[in-house]
């Protein structure tokens, strides 16, 4: 609940409390200073770093193919949109653009991943606040789903999958007929957890009306994603850049909030997750009417040369082993490559100076500046309503600390 | 939704009208665009891109430093977008040699952390910020490890003493050397800046 603070007729002091980066509902590692008057937040301050690993330090030392998996270990439960990040950043930079066979993949991963992400987000939020059921229910789903990247990649979560220049593997074989009985069966799984929570008077009191984000807040603290979609504005940028992300081959339905509140965004990540299923049956239908088939890219700047190429063929040869040692050659100039990440914009920033290492690889990742704001959205609320609104923002120390 | 080019160019050459000086103009993207401003207008332009109803870049996506190891050696890249009418644009600001620049933090109190962030990986210090401190390295770290003539590997090594008890700091020992292989790239090495 808000609490207006006018009974104050003595003055004490404020007591300080220590929200240790230990802390269960802390999601990973927040530690937060909180100033608390009596039971009510006056002021939040949050330090972060604890999971710094220097990743853009690292990426200037790596060249492209050994920078992609650091994406994966950013964000560690939406993978493969940042993958796509970074390799459209370097698509951008040397001006190349993928088939359309492979850009209905990608939407294919990045929506299994928006599932998988927002599976972890609403179920721990409801762990946090006290419901514990729909989180065991969530985690079986996204096993289903992580056999659909293992199956592609061989990888449960850091998957690498996704290159510049497309793809490095084909689809395994019945990988459509599988994905079809699993979002025959999704829907009424998300039912299952809205029976649980949506008119559960718990869920429902503690997070209506908690948290509100205005728009003009929402903007000018850089909020993208659910938290400004949750407070009105229709800010999506898979519709907002359609053109050049693929998303205009598919319906897409943006919901926005009307209160603005924790409650809002909860069902925003519902609404979501079932807009996601009908990309990905819209996906598997052009798939099943597409007669082409996987092309693995031919240019062996950016794509290396397949095995019995290589053996066979003197310029493959040195192809490969150019790939591999050089890696891809970026040529000098800036170029940002983003895309609606689950949690809001990702974007990747690439700058390089003509050599196969760039200068420069700045990440901007949506958590960072959602913890930001939190100093704003706590203010005047009660201790409790703490845990409900770090659920809401969905945070995940990897990409907020680099 | 089209991000649409002719109302980018548009919004270009308001801004010349506006600030009747000559801009340097790149085109990221047949959509996105760049343009060098100078770093005592940074505060007017951003007001006034903010504010005025021609262009209300109502959110600041993104800001970042490059150490560009040239002459004017620290630029600093602003993502700013338009919700209103769906523009992106990029300001890119040279850093004085007196490391000191204008914090943008009354007109968009989103780039707190991210000036912080700057501040400690970079040592550019945002005047009139109030609150600059380190922000993502460690309590008491020194120096600003985003600079090229910082070493990939740090000064520093952290460990647990299982004697003493406690974490401590020693100079970092490694048993061998960084293998940074500096391939010289056949290439055409035309420099961005």
């Amino acid at each position: 609940m808000k609490i207006s603070r006018e009974y104050k007729s003595f003055k004490v002091k404020n007591f300080l409390l220590n929200f240790g980066p230990q802390h269960p509902a802390a999601h990973g590692v927040l530690r937060l200073i909180l100033e608390l008057d009596g039971e009510l937040v006056v002021k939040t301050e949050a330090h972060i770093g604890l999971l710094h690993r220097g990743t853009e330090k690292l990426i200037e030392y790596k060249n492209t193919l050994q920078a992609l998996p650091y994406f994966d270990r950013l964000d560690y439960v939406s993978m493969m949109v940042q993958e796509y990040a970074f390799s459209v950043a370097i698509e951008n930079l040397l001006g190349y653009k993928v088939n359309t066979y492979d850009v209905v993949l990608r939407i294919v991963f990045i929506e299994i991943t928006r599932i998988l992400n927002h599976l972890l987000a609403i179920t721990t939020h409801a762990l946090d606040v006290g419901a514990m059921t729909p989180f065991l229910w969530a985690f079986e789903e996204r096993e289903k789903l992580m056999f659909f990247y293992e199956r592609i990649s061989g990888a449960r979560l850091h998957a690498a999958l996704i290159r510049p220049g497309g793809f490095t593997r084909s689809v395994p074989y019945g990988f459509f007929e599988e994905l079809k009985e699993f979002l025959k069966q999704f829907p009424s799984r998300i039912d299952e957890i809205e029976d649980l929570l949506n008119k559960n008077r718990i869920w429902y009191q503690r997070l209506f009306k908690i948290g509100i984000v205005n728009m003009k807040d929402a903007l000018n603290y850089g909020f993208t994603g659910v938290l400004l979609r949750g407070s009105g504005l229709s800010w999506d940028l898979r519709e907002v850049e359609d053109m050049k992300n693929g998303y205009d081959l598919f319906n897409l339905n943006i919901p926005i909030g009307t209160v603005g509140d924790c409650y809002d965004r909860y069902l925003i990540r519902l609404y979501e997750m079932r807009t996601s299923c009908l990309i990905l049956n819209d996906a598997c239908s052009f798939f099943f009417n597409n007669t082409s088939n996987f092309t693995k890219l031919y240019d062996h700047k950016l794509m290396p040369p397949s095995r019995s190429m290589m053996k066979n063929s003197m310029e493959s040869l040195i192809h490969h082993f150019k790939f591999y040692t050089e890696g891809i050659f970026l040529p000098s100039g800036f170029s940002y490559g983003t895309i609606e990440a689950p949690k809001g914009e990702f974007g990747v920033s690439i700058v390089s100076a003509g050599d196969s290492l760039p200068l420069r690889c700045n990440i901007r990742s949506p958590g960072f500046f959602h913890l930001q704001g939190l100093d704003c959205l706590l203010k005047n609320h009660l201790i409790a309503d703490l845990t409900a609104i770090i659920g809401t923002l969905d945070l995940v120390f990897g990409e907020i600390d680099r | 939704m089209i991000l649409n080019s002719q109302m980018n160019l548009r919004s270009y050459t308001l801004f010349l009208k506006i600030f009747n000086k000559k801009l340097n103009l790149f085109y990221l993207d047949d959509s996105i665009f760049l343009i060098d401003i100078n770093y005592k207008d940074l505060q007017v332009i951003s007001f006034i891109l903010k504010n005025l109803s021609f262009f209300k870049y109502d959110s600041l996506i993104n800001l970042f430093c490059v150490d560009s190891m040239g002459i004017n050696r620290y630029f600093l890249f602003y993502n700013l977008i338009s919700t209103k009418f769906n523009y992106r644009l990029f300001l890119r600001v040279s850093v004085p040699k007196t490391m000191v620049i204008d914090s943008l933090i009354d007109i968009y109190p989103g780039v707190n952390w991210l000036e912080r962030e700057i501040w400690d990986f970079f040592g550019i210090f945002f005047y009139a910020h109030g609150d600059l401190r380190r922000i993502l390295t460690d309590y008491g770290f020194d120096g600003f490890p985003l600079r090229k003539n910082f070493p990939l590997t740090g000064f520093f090594e952290v460990f647990y003493d299982a004697d003493v008890k406690s974490v401590i700091y020693t100079f970092l020992e490694t048993t061998q050397e960084l293998r940074f292989y500096n391939f010289t790239t056949p290439w055409d090495r035309s420099f961005f800046f």
